[in-house]
């Protein structure tokens, strides 16, 4: 008896950080699965992303995102089960002084 | 004019007019930041300037608030402590300057893949709350326009601006208007491949140069700097630096500008 409970306290232990990978794993796909890319004109110093990145955080559909300005990108995470719309996107982008690329090229990565 | 005169109206109207008309790497951009974004920045200024009868050493510590109300329109509030010192009679001047305020208004802004133009003029006041020590008394609109240039991982700022001071002729001298302008090119080089930290080496070249309105007044003050420096860039965080040197001083200065050193700290977010 006293045998069986620590191994069943042994595989919790094992077992625990294997959970937790894959639960990490499973939120990185699903962030890969739900991330939107966008090219951004105007953005020329690191500074310039953070005043985009805080405008896009204020639509409720998205999740998060990251702006570079090396890459002139934007990858925006959207929420479970959340739509995004471009016209959103493209209001705050213009709040934050910058300009959506004509070219629709959003995709899902 | 007595000696003394002369002296009160150089500490209260010329030097400081001189000394800030210099921004160097504190002169606002073409380009007004995103909508709600908010910046924090205070400098360190040591301003080496010598006089017939000895050196004058002025020490700064300029704050700045800078807020985007709107995408096209920035407020910004500048205060500064002030720290002179006269070397030939041992005095020291100091105390909070009066406040500034400025609204930047964005007149045009174009975005490509390859390039940014931004033109943005400035309305500016410094209002008079009877600080001690440094503080003018009186009300120094200023008028300016900013424009900026962008080509992608280089940049060309230019700032010129014109400060009508005492506009209600409150004080018994009439201090002459000054005009300064500003142009500065720097190029950016992203220390990393997702561009977090940057590096911005610049060169600037700051003049300044006084213009009287009443008549029978001396030979106007002028001063052309070329100033060397760089930003550092992390995130939201730039640590600046910016080394001035006098290139021009008109003919015969009152005060002979030697060197100034600005570093300063800037945050965003």
């Amino acid at each position: 008896m006293k045998r069986s409970w620590r191994n069943i306290l042994l595989a919790a232990v094992l077992m625990t950080p294997l959970a937790l990978w894959a639960q990490k794993q499973e939120v990185k796909q699903a962030a890969e699965r739900d991330t939107l890319t966008y090219t951004v004109y105007g953005m020329d110093c690191p500074g310039c992303e953070g005043g985009l990145e805080k405008q896009i955080n204020k639509i409720p559909a998205v999740l998060s995102s990251e702006a570079s300005w090396v890459d002139q990108r934007l990858w925006v995470v959207v929420k479970p089960d959340s739509v995004l719309k471009r016209e959103d996107v493209a209001f705050r982008i213009k709040k934050a002084n910058f300009t959506l690329a004509e070219t629709p090229d959003e995709k899902k990565e | 004019m007595s000696r003394f005169k002369v002296f009160a109206l150089i500490c209260l109207f010329i030097l400081p007019a001189v000394e800030i008309a210099g921004q160097g790497i504190s002169f606002d951009a073409g380009i007004t930041p995103a909508e709600g974004r908010i910046m924090l920045r205070s400098q360190y200024r040591h301003i080496s300037a010598s006089a017939t009868s000895g050196s004058i050493t002025t020490r700064m510590v300029p704050i700045v608030v800078a807020y985007g109300l709107k995408p096209g329109v920035t407020l910004m509030a500048r205060n500064m402590y002030f720290h002179r010192h006269f070397s030939a009679s041992d005095v020291t001047v100091k105390g909070i300057n009066d406040p500034y305020l400025l609204a930047k208004f964005r007149l045009y802004r174009k975005n490509t893949r390859n390039w940014v133009v931004g033109v943005a003029p400035h309305v500016a006041v410094n209002v008079p709350i009877g600080a001690t020590g440094v503080g003018s008394s009186t009300w120094n609109p200023d008028l300016g326009v900013n424009v900026s240039f962008r080509p992608r991982f280089f940049s060309v700022d230019f700032s010129a601006r014109y400060r009508i001071q005492d506009i209600t002729a409150a004080s018994a001298v009439d201090p002459p208007d000054n005009f300064a302008a500003d142009l500065a090119a720097s190029h950016i080089i992203a220390l990393n491949a997702s561009g977090e930290s940057a590096l911005a080496p610049v060169v600037e070249f700051n003049y300044f140069r006084e213009v009287f309105t009443g008549d029978g007044q001396a030979a106007p003050d002028q001063l052309l700097m070329v100033s060397p420096g760089g930003t550092f860039i992390f995130s939201d965080i730039a640590f600046e630096m910016l080394f001035q040197l006098p290139l021009y001083q008109g003919s015969d200065p009152v005060v002979k500008q030697r060197y100034r050193l600005i570093a300063g700290l800037k945050y965003m977010f």
